[in-house]
């Protein structure tokens, strides 16, 4: 059930993503033809074919974070549509468990979020015309915070790749824990879901500096940034686990759709 | 007995949409539930459905609470399409194939067929009219035992009120009973075994139609504009 | 057979009512096999437990039979059919006659109306 569930969820949603691929494809294709194309000291001044480039450059930094944001707002959207609005109807009298419903969503979401990630080093990889990227980005960053040039993924990089492909897994949990708790109220279950996200948000924040605080100050303070980021990604699992559990405890035994 | 509710509660804030219902049903029979709008018709149907928690009391489905295993006896039509707009008619029917294992797809395409209805078409592109037939038509081809039907007769015309009423009378069996939630009575009259009038969420008369003519030498649709006379 | 249901008598007696007369004026002759429940409930737009429950009645008068393995069928006794017809031309008469006393006409004056009504 869960496989014919993730089925449906892809059918869905392939066309926005897929116009959104080929939309980021082209974006780097563009690139490369405007910087191959362009005089490098054009009539129109000096250096216009850096200003490109430079662009582009910035713009691959921000596409993988912006390919992100769309994920989160069309899962969201899809979750609230699917799961909350007329469509909600049909999905809840279906003869499955509520877990494989919210199941099929996270794993559809990930699926998504592959993608767009393979999408991402695409981009990256046309726009530098090769795929050496990969071992400038690491390096960069090793040199960044260690001043050590030699490990290709060291400790901090594995521990921030979790933190980052974690990231749609906790919003997630987050977004589907909230409209659990809007669909408790008799009245304006949107709005007091939105309410709901902010408040988790807020004592989210207040829970995770109350806790680092006290375990750097009283247990550790030699903390390594590799373990100030594990740390700060467990709590977020746990966190995420505890939300999606309430969300489908709420959606199994107190659904109300208006 | 295929459904039982004692005691049926449900409450918006602190107002009463469903009070205290007690209810019976057998197989093999169909069923009008009747009231204004707001008398709770859309409710209990929604409770029966799985889709609405009820505030307090029981209901059982077949001798089972709730849950999926109602959901794979209960096939529910609601007042609204609840269709993905992106499908064509032909995935509608995978995926009810799909889900339900009591979907008969030949029945399905048998009544499409017969309504001129290509499976090719997407929603997005049909009138609501027929995307409501659709709809009718993926419940009824279920070989389902409860039939929740809100308001199957609400927007359409004439013909088309006709073709749905043959649908339902020829699909139903014996084992399974049917619900049509309506306000149009007249035109369900003929159809039913058993009328349940609700008024603010209270079963105010349960009774057959035979009795009902008998009785009062009236028809339901006179009797029901008496007792919710203003 | 088009049907036609008033609203104020069970819908399981007018059933009946249209049937005996279909077969009183021939529509229906001896022998002749019947629709399905469902297929007969359906082109009348009725409950199936309904055209049931007429058929059934219909059969303990002796008018319909069912066998078991090829349906139902209008009995094969003339004679039967031929009472029917007269039952259903008393119940006209009768009918006819009450309303013309509501009317205030006596039986003969009745009858002599009818006489100069069929010379036209």
């Amino acid at each position: 059930m869960l496989i014919k569930l993730i089925k449906y969820e892809i059918l869905a949603d392939y066309k926005k993503y897929g116009i959104m691929g080929i939309a980021i494809v082209a974006l780097a294709i563009l690139a490369l033809i405007s910087e191959k194309t362009a005089p490098l000291y054009g009539s129109s001044g000096y250096g216009y074919s850096n200003f490109i480039s430079a662009v582009f450059a910035i713009s691959s930094v921000f596409i993988i974070f912006a390919a992100s944001i769309l994920l989160i707002v069309l899962s969201t959207i899809r979750f609230y549509k699917s799961f909350l609005k007329d469509e909600g109807y049909l999905m809840h009298t279906l003869p499955v468990h509520t877990w494989q419903l919210i199941a099929s969503k996270l794993i559809t979401a990930y699926i998504w979020f592959l993608f767009l990630l393979i999408i991402s080093a695409v981009y990256v990889t046309i726009l530098n015309g090769n795929i050496t990227w990969i071992k400038d980005f690491s390096e960069g960053f090793s040199v960044g915070f260690y001043g050590e040039s030699e490990y290709f993924l060291n400790s901090l990089m594995i521990s921030s790749l979790i933190s980052v492909l974690l990231t749609p897994f906790s919003y997630l949990a987050h977004i589907y824990f909230s409209f659990a708790l809007g669909n408790l109220f008799s009245k304006n279950k949107l709005a007091m879901s939105v309410v709901m996200f902010l408040a988790i948000n807020f004592a989210e924040r207040v829970i995770s500096s109350v806790l680092m605080t006290a375990y750097l100050v009283s247990i550790n303070v030699d903390m390594t940034l590799t373990e100030i980021t594990n740390s700060n990604t467990l709590l977020s699992i746990v966190l995420s686990v505890i939300y999606l559990i309430a969300a489908e405890r709420i959606f199994a035994k107190k659904l109300n759709l208006e | 007995m295929l459904l039982e509710c004692n005691k049926l509660c449900k409450y918006y804030g602190d107002k009463a949409a469903l009070n205290n219902i007690d209810l019976q049903l057998e197989r093999g029979k169909i069923i009008g539930l009747l009231g204004p709008n707001g008398s709770g018709k859309t409710t209990l149907i929604k409770i029966l459905s799985g889709i609405l928690t009820p505030s307090g009391g029981e209901v059982k489905i077949s001798d089972k609470n709730i849950g999926i295993g109602t959901k794979k006896i209960v096939s529910y039509l609601p007042e609204r399409t609840y269709l993905s707009d992106w499908m064509t008619v032909q995935q509608t029917l995978n995926f009810f194939k799909d889900f339900y294992d009591d979907f008969s797809m030949e029945t399905a395409l048998d009544m499409l067929q017969r309504l001129d209805i290509q499976t090719s078409e997407k929603l997005r592109t049909m009138s609501k009219g027929t995307r409501e037939k659709v709809q009718l038509i993926l419940v009824m081809s279920r070989n389902a035992e409860l039939y929740l039907l809100d308001e199957p007769i609400g927007g359409v015309d004439p013909a088309a009120r006709d073709h749905i009423l043959k649908t339902i009378i020829s699909n139903f069996n014996e084992n399974a009973s049917v619900i049509i939630s309506t306000h149009l009575i007249s035109d369900v009259e003929n159809i039913l075994d058993d009328v349940i009038f609700l008024k603010y969420g209270n079963i105010v008369l349960h009774s057959t139609v035979d009795e009902i003519r008998e009785q009062n030498g009236k028809s339901v649709d006179a009797l029901f504009r008496e007792v919710f006379a203003c | 057979m088009p049907w036609n249901f008033n609203s104020n008598t069970p819908i399981y007696v007018q059933i009946i009512e249209q049937i005996k007369f279909s077969v009183a004026v021939g529509e229906y002759k001896a022998g002749d096999k019947l629709l399905s429940v469902r297929e007969l409930a359906a082109e009348a737009e009725v409950n199936p437990n309904t055209m049931q429950k007429a058929l059934s009645e219909l059969e303990r008068g002796g008018l319909l039979y069912t066998q078991r393995t090829s349906g139902r069928f209008i009995t094969n006794d003339e004679a039967a059919i031929k009472k029917l017809r007269e039952q259903l031309a008393e119940d006209q008469v009768e009918n006819f006659i009450s309303k013309m006393k509501l009317l205030g006409y006596s039986p003969d004056e009745a009858a002599e109306l009818m006489k100069k009504y069929n010379r036209k």
